[in-house]
């Protein structure tokens, strides 16, 4: 257990760096290339130069860069993300409570893209180079050439408005939402904390074609993966073994070939869920859906550079977290890596 | 001459396989049909695709507009074709961008190794972990607007896939009895890099950037959708989408159908491509049977 422990305090040794990488890039994306943030900000208005100068002072746009690199890095170990120049609010006090909003659009999508591509991915593999196979590449190929936002119109068109199944957007009715008092911001589980079922029902439906939208895209590339994965091991001498020693069909496909066609798309997890976030900007833009996501785009329309920088950071963390708990369920899954 | 080295091996193997390949030939065509329609633009469309003038507004599609117009009175059809001209110049553009950029990093970074490598590794793993649209939108946001901002926004983005792929080549190659039988004639490092191990790599990086390059042309329709794209009128397909969804909900479903569904079959277009030639590089994919 404790070289577990080892490789757990290595591997999140690890992931600092690579925050400190991407916090670095997007300071300097931020600070160097745009004119003057202070101006950017003051937008159009017609105002002095005298006070642009002030507001500068005010946002420490004068210090050297270096020490504005370490003024920030300072307050974000502090939790301090600045102030959003949009609403005035704490900025990590902004993403705190958009946070859980776009992970449970994420789970919720995630969930529909394992069940979608896993299940397609290992038919194609088993009927291999049949019409089903093809039919499914088909569909694989498909799901990640349709852009997201285009097929998101269209759920949103055909099941929203035309046929008035499922509501157009945001997380829940204006009603409830005007009444409903979070405890989690999961709105699902707080549903179910409260015993509420209609209000559970509600969130779902709220939740269904966002998901869905996100999960399709997901679906193709690990459809493509699963079967690819599927088509290999299929080949295994475990399996012909598992075959030929009378197994039923259904156990050798479920129990040896699956399980282990599943051990490498763990690896790609990881990605998957940076993909998924990628995805979650124009999920949340089309279903106004008040995630983390949705906030980038309004503050970097509104050019609220802290705002644009905490997200961005909080976004980073969420992958790199997400990326470490991978990495060590990984190495607790597969014998092979050592630790 | 490197690059007719480079080049002409798998060009044969095309050639002979495009047959067999249906994935491949369907997508080489549906891609050259859109080149095409780029190029002969000025030509194809009967109408103006910026110009309002006589047609009728928010008409359905009939035979004089056979995409039907917009609110603005233009002719969808000859917007559509023209707006085929900003994707597929920003997709060609910024991968062409990366896969020169990430290419000669990659070799460095695997050739020398040390310090430089680990930092570049670093580097490009975290920018690679991060979700690419979000980081596009950031670049585009600070700068001018503009199709040479968007191409170079969108190359940043998939730098470091043609450095992880070329620097893990150039890694198993260096191991390769014949590098080190070079090396022992005396050539110099720049000539290893460019005439033995670049063309190693060339394979490798053909089948990642077609589908790489499906990949730009929907990220360029999302910075165009979300208003991160060129400037109005320019036709645009992520635009056009954007400008045709606020009618959606009355029922002018024309403006959102049609330059949708050119985005779809252009990036399914590379996707084919990119497919066929995963299958002709490793032909164990496709023709393992169970």
């Amino acid at each position: 257990m404790d070289s577990l422990w080892q490789y757990i305090v290595q591997r999140v040794a690890a992931t600092i760096p690579m925050l400190l990488i991407l916090i670095v890039v997007v300071f300097l994306i931020l600070r160097v290339i745009p004119g003057d943030p202070a101006r950017a900000m003051l937008g159009g208005r017609n105002v002095s130069a005298e006070y642009i100068a002030e507001v500068r002072k005010e946002m420490g746009l004068d210090d050297p860069l270096h020490q504005q690199f370490i003024e920030y890095i300072w307050g974000l170990v502090r939790g301090d993300f600045g102030t959003s120049f949009r609403t005035d609010q704490p900025v990590l006090h902004e993403l705190l409570i958009r946070i859980p909003a776009t992970l449970e659009l994420a789970f919720y999508g995630m969930a529909i893209a394992l069940l979608l591509g896993v299940s397609t991915g290992a038919w194609a593999a088993v009927r291999s180079d049949t019409y089903i196979d093809h039919g499914l590449r088909l569909f694989h190929i498909g799901a990640f050439a349709v852009p997201l936002f285009w097929m998101g119109l269209m759920f949103q068109i055909i099941f929203a408005v035309y046929l008035g199944w499922l509501p157009v957007g945001n997380r829940l009715e204006a009603l409830s939402m005007a009444t409903f008092d979070p405890i989690t911001r999961f709105y699902t589980l707080d549903a179910l904390i409260k015993g509420d079922l209609g209000l559970f029902v509600e969130a779902i439906k709220h939740l269904i074609l966002p998901a869905l939208t996100l999960g399709i895209i997901q679906a193709g590339l690990l459809g493509r993966m699963t079967r690819a994965n599927m088509l290999e091991i299929l080949d295994e001498d475990y399996v012909k073994t598992a075959r030929s020693k009378g197994l039923k069909e259904r156990a050798v496909i479920y129990k040896h070939a699956l399980r282990n066609a599943l051990i490498p798309i763990l690896t790609v997890f990881g990605l998957q869920f940076a993909i998924l976030i990628g995805g979650a900007v124009l999920t949340e833009t089309i279903y106004a859906w008040p995630g983390v996501a949705r906030f980038l785009i309004t503050s970097v329309n509104a050019r609220d550079f802290p705002s644009i920088q905490g997200a961005i950071v909080m976004i980073a963390i969420f992958i790199t977290t997400i990326n470490l708990i991978v990495d060590i369920v990984y190495a607790q899954l597969d014998p092979r890596v050592k630790y | 001459m490197i690059f007719g080295n480079l080049f002409s091996g798998l060009f044969s193997k095309l050639r002979k396989t495009l047959g067999r390949e249906k994935l491949l030939a369907v997508g080489l065509t549906v891609v050259i049909i859109y080149i095409l329609i780029t190029v002969l633009a000025p030509w194809i469309t009967p109408y103006d695709p910026v110009d309002y003038r006589s047609a009728p507004r928010l008409a359905p599609p009939s035979l004089q507009h056979p995409m039907g117009t917009d609110q603005l009175r233009r002719d969808l059809f000859s917007r559509v074709i023209s707006g085929a001209r900003a994707p597929i110049t920003v997709a060609f553009g910024s991968i062409a961008l990366s896969m020169g950029a990430g290419t000669i990093l990659g070799l460095v970074a695997g050739f020398f190794g040390g310090v430089l490598d680990r930092l570049l590794s670093l580097t490009m793993d975290a920018l690679y972990s991060f979700p690419s649209i979000i980081l596009a939108i950031v670049l585009v946001a600070v700068l001018q607007p503009g199709i040479d901002t968007m191409i170079l926004a969108i190359s940043v983005v998939y730098i470091p896939t043609y450095f992880r792929v070329t620097r893990s080549e150039v890694l198993t190659i260096r191991e390769e009895t014949f590098i080190e039988a070079v090396e022992a004639m005396g050539a110099g490092n720049i000539r290893i890099i460019f005439k033995h191990i670049a063309p190693n790599v060339v394979n490798a990086i053909m089948a990642v950037s077609s589908f790489n390059i499906a990949d730009a042309i929907l990220t360029e329709a999302a910075l165009a959708y979300l208003g991160f794209g060129l400037p109005p009128p320019t036709p645009d397909w992520g635009f056009d989408i954007q400008n045709g969804q606020k009618f959606l909900q009355a029922g002018y479903w024309w403006l959102v159908t049609f330059p949708g569904l050119m985005i779809v079959f252009l990036s399914l277009g590379f996707g084919m491509v990119g497919e066929g030639i995963s299958d002709i590089l490793n032909p164990k994919r496709k023709q393992q049977k169970v």
